[in-house]
């Protein structure tokens, strides 16, 4: 407003000093009983500008056909109507205490329209109650300089309208679905994006199933992912074996999933994986998987179980027989005393067999024994340590990894010709040989360091002390071989893990470490497995600390 | 006799009501600014009673250099003098204080009606859209002795309750025993006025009914009697030759003509 910069016509006193400028301008109240003004107010986002508007166009909302309602399908006029029946309806009314508001198109609200039919549109509500307490007139400049003032008699508050339709509840469901889809998007670029990276390092197809992915697993050999899986397989105590973990991820929360991919960059294809999982799945709502069928958990354990400790029977009877077949085939050739060294060898691999099913519970006694053993057979064992780790990780391991071990077993015996090991030392591949074959002998020595070599140059002569030892120590020192054997390597057994949590609590990660800096000699993956089985024996307590999973056994 | 008056008072209303609003907005002033200001009731209750072409008060601008001017309000002798008798002096000065609009935009429009003339048979009604407001001000008056007076007698008044409890000596009858009641008597007067009803010619009668049935297919016996203004047993001897009485619901004891007679034109499309 510029009144205050003009100098009015009428202003009757001039300015008096310098320094201060008063001004007057007279005020008329004029009386102009047709003309009612409004306030319309808009809020200062919707950036309103009077000037810019084009034709804009203001009427009274009609609600008439609402505020009708009822009684109306009658005919008025002609055919159907009756004579008098809005007064006699009313009048019925009126007996029951309803007196009905007559519509008045006055207190309709406004509906302000500018920039033709594409243009915005407006809806203003009376503001009640703005001349209850004070009055507000709003001063305009005549043209003679003086202001007029009018008295404002309603505010009616502007909002827009929307002109464009709102989506039903189907359509809104829809975009509900859409949303997943949307999400996916930028996952599918981050992909693409991370495929590109590791393109050259990794061509596999997309299509292998979950047996693919887990030989990956166990191809890394990274410590901290393996201590995943360990924590995996400790969180996840229905599930026996690797294999129903594998299966149960999908069942799983995509939180665990997402906390996998977080967590191993190192494996895309995995995480490709399940990535298109999510893409093909819904998001998990209530009662998604009502009418899925479940196995008792309980059952499926025993199955597997069951069928475990068939597999790694059959493999050690395996054994067993390979033993008494190479035995046929060495019995020309061996002494006596080797002969018996080899029953017993036979024996123990038959306690072996037993051993497994029974392991569970003994081998805590074992392995007390075998300790006691083991300083004392140092010497002997270092030699005989692959072969014992062999027995050891195929009894204590899953199914699979006992079948795997099969395979190690036949290349194995290669290596100890001259060991005491008679059952050994009668390889399929060299029946008949008192002298180990050279190079056999280097790779072997290359394998186990020195005391295979110092075996090999002394041949038979070493051998002989050492069955002498075997048979003194008679069946204590067989029974405890064969536990020291099944036992598995000296160092990852129940007892120093239970020492390990005893002490203090720690993760799996950290377990693994504690068994990785012994020379344990078995490979990161078996020993995992390992480690996993004797933690699902022990079942330490479990807490979870700064998001890692810490166990402890109580004292 | 009552509905007819009914019926023509609503016909004057409807008449009343025929305005034709003007939808586009005269926005010949869009760019102007205007002051809306804030004034206490009472001073706004003055202005309400003063003519409009005199002057109502004056607008002080003291605007002194790198500060805020400030707006004073001042009412006019005039003004002053409208005091009633009982109605306490209103302070003659007031403060504005002046404010601008931030978070909203504020328009003034004016509806106009313009009565119904020669050119136009139909009363109009006419927006115009009066400017933005630029500015807000807001009338604060000096908070002297003779403000707090009047403030005091404004709280006084208010709080005086408007029913008071009034212990009385004796029974007060409020209803009495009346021989005969006003509008009884009006009625009275008015049918002797007319006299009794004479039986007009049958075809003339009929001619009646028929312009009557033309309009509304069920008329009730007592409306039939006041449009046609004839007695109530000739009129059923009529009746009964040219309409049906139903008996049953939807149009219960109403009277309607018989199927030969009617041709409504929105029957045809049922």
């Amino acid at each position: 407003m510029s009144a205050t910069n003009k100098t009015p016509a009428g202003a009757s006193a001039p300015a008096a000093a310098a320094a201060s400028n008063v001004q007057t301008i007279d005020i008329r109240v004029p009386k102009n009983i047709n003309k009612k003004l409004a306030i319309m107010r808009f809020n200062g986002s919707m950036g309103i500008d009077f000037v810019q508007w084009k034709d804009p166009k203001m009427e009274r909302e009609n609600n008439q056909v609402q505020f009708k309602g009822f009684n109306e399908d009658m005919p008025k006029f002609g055919a159907g109507s009756e004579y008098g029946r809005e007064a006699r309806e009313e009048a019925r009314r009126k007996k029951y205490g309803i007196i009905s508001k007559k519509y008045n198109p006055e207190n309709q609200p406004w509906i302000l329209q500018h920039g033709g039919k594409s243009g915005k549109k407006f809806r203003g509500v009376r503001d009640g109650g703005i001349n209850e307490n004070a009055s507000y007139y709003v001063f305009t400049q005549a043209p003679d300089g003086v202001f007029d003032a009018f008295p404002v008699q309603e505010q009616y508050s502007f909002q827009a309208v929307q002109n464009y339709k709102p989506l039903s509840i189907e359509e809104a469901e829809e975009g509900y679905n859409m949303r997943n889809k949307t999400f996916n998007m930028f996952n599918v670029m981050m992909r693409k994006r991370l495929r590109k990276a590791d393109e050259d390092a990794e061509e596999e197809g997309e299509e292998e199933g979950e047996g693919k992915v887990k030989s990956k697993k166990k191809k890394g050999a990274k410590d901290s992912r393996f201590g995943d899986e360990l924590d995996d397989l400790m969180a996840s105590s229905d599930d026996d074996s690797s294999d129903g973990n594998d299966d149960n991820e999908d069942d799983d929360g995509e939180s665990k999933k997402k906390k996998k991919k977080g967590k191993k960059p190192v494996k895309p294809k995995k995480k490709r994986k399940n990535a298109s999982d999510d893409e093909a799945l819904e998001d998990s709502d209530d009662g998604d998987g009502e009418g899925r069928e479940l196995d008792y958990i309980s059952s499926s354990d025993d199955d597997e179980s069951d069928f475990e400790k068939e597999e790694a029977k059959d493999g050690l009877k395996g054994v067993a027989e390979e033993d008494a077949l190479r035995k046929l085939l060495n019995s020309d050739e061996e002494d006596e005393d080797e002969e018996k060294e080899g029953e017993e060898d036979k024996d123990k691999d038959e306690e072996d067999a037993e051993g497994t099913e029974e392991q569970q519970g003994d081998k805590a006694s074992k392995d007390e024994k075998g300790d006691k053993k083991k300083k004392k057979d140092k010497k002997k064992n270092k030699d005989k340590k692959p072969r014992s780790e062999e027995y050891g990780s195929s009894s204590d391991s899953g199914a699979e990894s006992s079948a795997s071990e099969l395979e190690k077993v036949k290349p194995s015996p290669k290596v100890k010709p001259g060991s005491a090991n008679s059952s050994r030392s009668g390889t399929p591949t060299k029946p008949g040989l008192s002298m180990p074959c050279p190079d056999a002998n280097l790779s072997d020595s290359k394998r186990k360091g020195t005391p295979g070599i110092s075996e090999v140059l002394l041949g038979q002569s070493i051998k002989k002390p050492r069955l002498d030892m075997a048979s003194a120590s008679s069946v204590a020192s067989s029974a405890s071989a064969a536990s020291s054997s099944s036992a598995g390597s000296e160092g990852v057994n129940e007892e120093s893990v239970r020492r390990y949590l005893s002490r203090k609590p720690m993760t799996t990660t950290e377990l693994l470490q504690k068994f990785k800096h012994k020379k344990t000699g078995l490979t990161s993956d078996q020993l995992v497995h390992h480690i996993a089985q004797i933690l699902k024996k022990i079942n330490p307590v479990k807490q979870t600390i700064k998001g890692k999973m810490y166990l402890s056994i109580k004292g | 006799m009552d509905s007819k008056k009914k019926e023509k008072e609503k016909e004057k209303e409807k008449d009343k009501d025929v305005i034709v609003y003007e939808k586009e907005m005269d926005m010949s002033s869009a760019s102007r600014g205007v002051w809306l200001v804030k004034v206490p009731k009472y001073i706004s209750s003055r202005w309400d009673k003063c003519p409009g072409n005199i002057t109502a008060g004056q607008l002080n601008i003291t605007r002194v250099q790198g500060q805020k001017s400030q707006v004073k309000l001042i009412l006019s002798e005039a003004i002053m003098c409208l005091q009633e008798k009982g109605e306490e002096p209103i302070p003659k000065e007031h403060g504005l204080i002046v404010s601008h609009i931030t978070s909203q935009t504020l328009g003034v429009f004016s509806q106009q009606t313009t009565p119904a003339s020669a050119n136009s048979p139909m009363e109009t009604e006419k927006i115009t859209f009066e400017g933005k407001v630029a500015q807000k001000l807001e009338c604060r008056p000096t908070a002297n002795a003779s403000y707090m007076k009047l403030k005091r007698d404004c709280l006084i008044k208010a709080a005086q309750p408007t029913r008071i409890v009034k212990q009385l000596d004796r029974v007060v009858q409020s209803y009495k025993p009346i021989s005969d009641h006003k509008h009884n008597k009006e009625f009275e007067e008015k049918k002797k006025a007319e006299g009794k009803k004479a039986r007009d010619d049958k075809g003339k009668v009929m001619d009646m009914l028929f312009a009557a049935f033309e309009k509304h297919q069920y008329y009730n016996i007592k409306d039939l009697v006041k449009i046609t203004n004839q007695p109530v047993t000739y009129l059923k001897e009529i009746l009964k030759d040219v309409c049906v009485y139903n008996l049953k619901n939807p149009h219960k004891n109403m009277w309607e003509l018989k199927p030969e007679y009617r041709h409504y034109k929105e029957e045809d499309k049922d």
